[in-house]
């Protein structure tokens, strides 16, 4: 800021040709620059219109992306506990022999029933835990493998036993109900 | 002047220097400077194409939004547009603002055509910038009228049939450009894929181009005088800068007129009628959009047969007429005649109270 705190006026201007703040010549410098009183600080006019066109600007800017963001925010789908799938019929026992798998779906995500060997049955969420490919179970290898990059899943266990899958398949509860497959949620 | 922050100033100078060294921002600034908008009793409808502008922008990007969300099938349609409606945030904000945005603007269009006309500024040299205006005019109702289907909800799937049956009237290509624009001989799944086809992409690109060419012919003919503020001495006549005068008075009216289309948006929403059903019966006192209201009234009022001829082709011959007295009119009144000069004001009259009084008669019947 100016140290000089009166006013300075040119020495050619006249006085008498001197039409005030109402009718500025551009010969008196702007009086708002020198202030008598040193300790207010003003803001220039221009320079105020200035930052409230750019301030309202802004605001109205964001009032009208908020809107367009939670427009674009896919609407959450209304996954009651009371319709989520808790267990379900898968196929008769029958149709699925010691040594074979099968594919099927439980609810929203895909899953995997096996029939070991050993007559025992397992049921998995098929969700390979590398990247989610979907899994499924190769006879001749009689484990669980991943297509996508190689990975491989104990068949009794879901344990992951070979490539890069860093976890084990989410369990499902395998049952047999008048020779029935009955697969529900642990 | 408050003297920025050094570092602020010194940034914003070596962008500056950047972008100038490589564009010929200077040139430009220098063109900017000179543009002038003529200040008289009839300015006010110079607001009018950026009105227009303003809200093709809306359109555009709520029209885009709102393709997230619809889907163009026929079992899905309408179904999009609840979902739209009822669980996405903001949903029924976006739709009633494409469909009051596409009232609006097809308004102002008919205005600025209007005000243009009466204006006479289709004279020469704006003879290109006036035929563009009238193509655009026409790719406007092309998106009314493609865009009116996709809801397919009862009204809109009658409106298109009544719409495409009069098409179909047309003679020679009639019955073959509306079997193409139908995608077959019913209004189907082609029917929407084909409108959807047409609104969201052929239209656009026509109207980028052509808008462009529009802009780009004004820029470089000027902001037309009419007659009486073009005979003024160069004294009296008065111009004010586009930059920033002009300009931020502009940015002020489309704030206003935002502000309408929100209003209508928020107070009024778009409503959505049954899903549409091809083998019911016509809605009684069916109606299509105010902007079709006129010659819909008029093809009604037509008789069967005018001697041998089918009424509502003779009702179409009429409408070309009228259409083609806008296309010529720069070669009728080039200025140098004043009869002439009248001519073209009462023929624009009297479209002007034909289009008025059919419209307000077709919905009031």
């Amino acid at each position: 800021m100016e140290e000089d705190k009166t006013i300075a006026v040119p020495e050619n201007t006249e006085k008498s040709n001197c039409g005030g703040a109402n009718h500025p010549c551009g010969k008196c410098p702007n009086s708002t620059e020198h202030q008598s009183n040193g300790e207010e600080e003003t803001v220039d006019r221009s320079q105020f219109i200035k930052t409230a066109f750019a301030g309202v600007t802004a605001c109205w800017g964001v009032m009208a992306l908020a809107p367009v963001a939670m427009y674009l925010n896919p609407p959450q789908s209304n996954d009651d506990d009371k319709t989520k799938v808790t267990s379900l019929e898968v196929c008769k026992l029958s149709e699925l022999p010691p040594g074979t798998g099968r594919n099927f779906r439980f609810g929203s995500v895909p899953a995997l029933i096996v029939h070991t060997e050993d007559g025992v049955l397992h049921a998995f969420k098929a969700i390979c835990t590398h990247l989610g490919c979907t899994v499924q179970f190769r006879p001749d290898k009689q484990n669980i493998y991943c297509a996508c990059h190689g990975g491989q899943y104990d068949a009794h266990t879901g344990k992951n036993i070979a490539g890069p899958p860093p976890k084990p398949l989410s369990e499902l509860k395998a049952a047999i109900v008048d020779g029935k497959i009955i697969v529900s949620r642990v | 002047m408050v003297s920025q922050p050094q570092s602020k100033s010194g940034i914003v100078k070596q962008l500056t220097t950047f972008i100038e060294s490589r564009l010929p921002l200077e040139a430009m600034r220098h063109l900017a400077e000179k543009k002038l908008i003529p200040q008289h009793k009839h300015s006010v409808w110079y607001y009018l194409g950026g009105i227009a502008g303003m809200l093709i922008g809306v359109q555009i990007l709520s029209g885009i939004l709102l393709m997230v969300y619809y889907v163009p099938e026929i079992s899905a349609a309408h179904a999009s547009i609840l979902k739209l409606n009822s669980q996405v945030n903001f949903g029924w904000f976006m739709r009633s603002l494409h469909s009051w945005g596409a009232n609006l603007l097809i308004l102002a269009l008919f205005v600025h055509l209007f005000s243009t006309y009466f204006m006479k500024a289709y004279r020469k040299p704006r003879e290109l910038t006036w035929w563009s205006g009238l193509i655009l005019m026409v790719v406007s109702l092309g998106f009314g009228f493609t865009g009116y289907l996709l809801p397919w909800d009862d009204v809109s799937f009658f409106a298109t049939k009544i719409g495409l049956d009069v098409a179909s009237k047309m003679p020679l290509l009639g019955s073959t450009f509306a079997y193409m624009l139908r995608g077959g001989d019913t209004i189907s799944q082609a029917t929407i894929s084909r409108f959807f086809v047409i609104h969201v992409a052929v239209l656009p690109a026509l109207l980028i181009g052509l808008l462009g060419g529009h802009l780009f012919l004004v820029q470089v003919h000027g902001v037309s005088e009419p007659d009486s503020f073009k005979e003024l001495p160069p004294e009296k006549k008065t111009y004010e800068k586009f930059f920033p005068v002009f300009f931020l008075k502009d940015i002020l009216v489309w704030i206003l007129a935002l502000n309408v289309l929100f209003g209508l948006t928020v107070f009024l929403p778009w409503s959505l009628g049954p899903e549409a059903d091809p083998f019911a019966a016509a809605p009684i006192g069916i109606k299509p959009e105010w902007y079709f209201l006129a010659p819909f009234q008029m093809l009604k009022l037509v008789p069967p047969m005018i001697g041998p001829i089918e009424g509502e082709l003779v009702g179409i011959i009429i409408m070309a007429c009228v259409a083609l007295g806008f296309v010529i009119v720069p070669f009728f009144d080039t200025g140098l005649s004043k009869t002439k000069s009248r001519v073209a004001t009462a023929f624009g009259v009297f479209v002007l109270l034909s289009l008025v009084l059919f419209s307000l008669w077709g919905a009031l019947s």
